[in-house]
């Protein structure tokens, strides 16, 4: 199995941080999840019975412009909670 | 929650869970996840035509991420990449054409769940067996530095048990030839490039996502490009390939874009926790530590096959 390192005190505030992030992280996804994902269900449906090449487009969309946003969102979220730890 | 697109009903907290796992797993080893998010979407449900398509949308996103990363780090091969793009690209398509012919011939779901436990036992025993050779070869190395007799090595100093057979594809000449100065390659020619990234994009679009596990270990072992940098631009390549694979198994009906938004939540954060985990561990043994999760995912799809049993 893999070593393991022996500096104990950065690894612990690191899951500290790590846990704190996670818990504003989960009250950021469940509202957009409630927002946009929950209520997209209809029309992205619908698209996708009529309008397979629109789909096919808005879906490759929605998946970049999701992942560049969740980005944006932890890496902002680290440099708030470690900002203010420091 | 009803995802109507693939006619599906799953939790979607077992969807971000399942999303989570396979972030924490590929943060941590530093491979896209489809071993697991594949096996883990059929035993949620989700039919295996589904399951191919979303997961390669799902790749897209994450790619992009860590390409950025690895980009920043000069871990990328910008012209091997753009080459391997020409050949991943009919490999994504010729991949998606089975899955349609499957489709309308076969039980698509029996067999691609075959293949994919077949290729999933495969990779874990080549991964256990390089990874076993390259720490015996390395030891004796140690003790025999100046002249080792079984130690070999691939571009700037990786060792591997298989350098031997980058060095026989080197001297395959066929024409066109390529120099590749990034990946310290003076010379390969174009069509085993080609050859590589094809393979990789059959089963990019037959089993879905960026079959990493597949065209890693292939740039690695077969083209001898350095780990660190076949990682990268293995990364950089699927953002393009996956797309396209993601937009023709979309347009064939094959894409449940909620299901991969929803696991994606679940895979953004997990992949922080897995790349910050690796403080914790170090050391060439790591390989091995991989070796199970293949097994894991082979077992669900058994398990799924068998009982019919699913845990959405």
């Amino acid at each position: 199995m893999p070593e393991q390192t022996t500096t104990h005190a950065p690894r612990n505030s690191t899951v500290a941080w790590y846990l704190v992030e996670m818990a504003i992280y989960a009250v950021f996804v469940f509202a957009y999840y409630l927002a946009v994902l929950h209520s997209s269900r209809g029309w992205l449906k619908q698209l996708f019975d009529d309008h397979k090449s629109i789909y096919a487009v808005v879906a490759l969309a929605l998946i970049v412009g999701q992942v560049v946003l969740l980005e944006l969102v932890t890496a902002g979220l680290f440099r708030l909670i470690r900002g203010k730890n420091k | 929650m009803d995802f109507p697109i693939s006619g599906t009903h799953i939790n979607p907290l077992a969807l971000m869970s399942a999303g989570f796992i396979i972030g924490v797993l590929g943060g941590f080893f530093g491979v896209g996840g489809s071993f697991l998010a594949g096996p883990a979407l059929f035993a949620l449900g989700v039919p295996m035509n589904f399951v191919v398509g979303t997961d390669l949308a799902h790749i897209v996103g994450k790619s992009i991420v860590a390409a950025r990363r690895h980009s920043r780090l000069g871990n990328v091969d910008v012209k091997l990449g753009l080459l391997m793009i020409a050949g991943t690209i009919p490999g994504v398509e010729a991949g998606a054409q089975g899955i349609q012919y499957l489709k309308r011939h076969a039980n698509v779901d029996q067999v691609v769940a075959l293949v994919f436990i077949f290729v999933l036992i495969f990779i874990s025993l080549f991964v256990a067996w390089e990874s076993l050779r390259t720490l015996q070869l390395g030891k004796r190395r140690d003790l025999n530095a100046a002249n080792s007799v079984g130690s070999e090595h691939t571009s700037k100093g990786d060792v591997s048990a298989m350098a031997g057979v980058a060095r026989r594809i080197h001297l395959f000449q066929l024409p066109p030839m390529i120099t590749l100065p990034r990946s310290g390659i003076q010379q390969v020619s174009l069509w085993a490039i080609l050859a590589v990234a094809f393979v990789g994009g059959v089963f990019s679009g037959f089993l879905g996502g960026g079959a990493g596990y597949i065209r890693m270990p292939a740039m690695v072992y077969l083209l001898g490009v350095p780990t660190h940098l076949a990682v990268g631009t293995d990364l950089f390549e699927v953002i393009i390939s996956g797309g396209y694979g993601t937009l023709t198994h979309a347009l064939k009906g094959n894409v449940d874009i909620l299901i991969a938004l929803v696991m994606q939540t679940g895979a953004a954060i997990g992949a922080k926790l897995g790349a910050s985990l690796t403080i914790y561990f170090k050391g060439p043994r790591i390989r091995l530590a991989f070796v199970p999760l293949p097994l894991l995912g082979a077992a669900l799809l058994i398990y799924t096959l068998i009982t019919g049993h699913h845990f959405g």
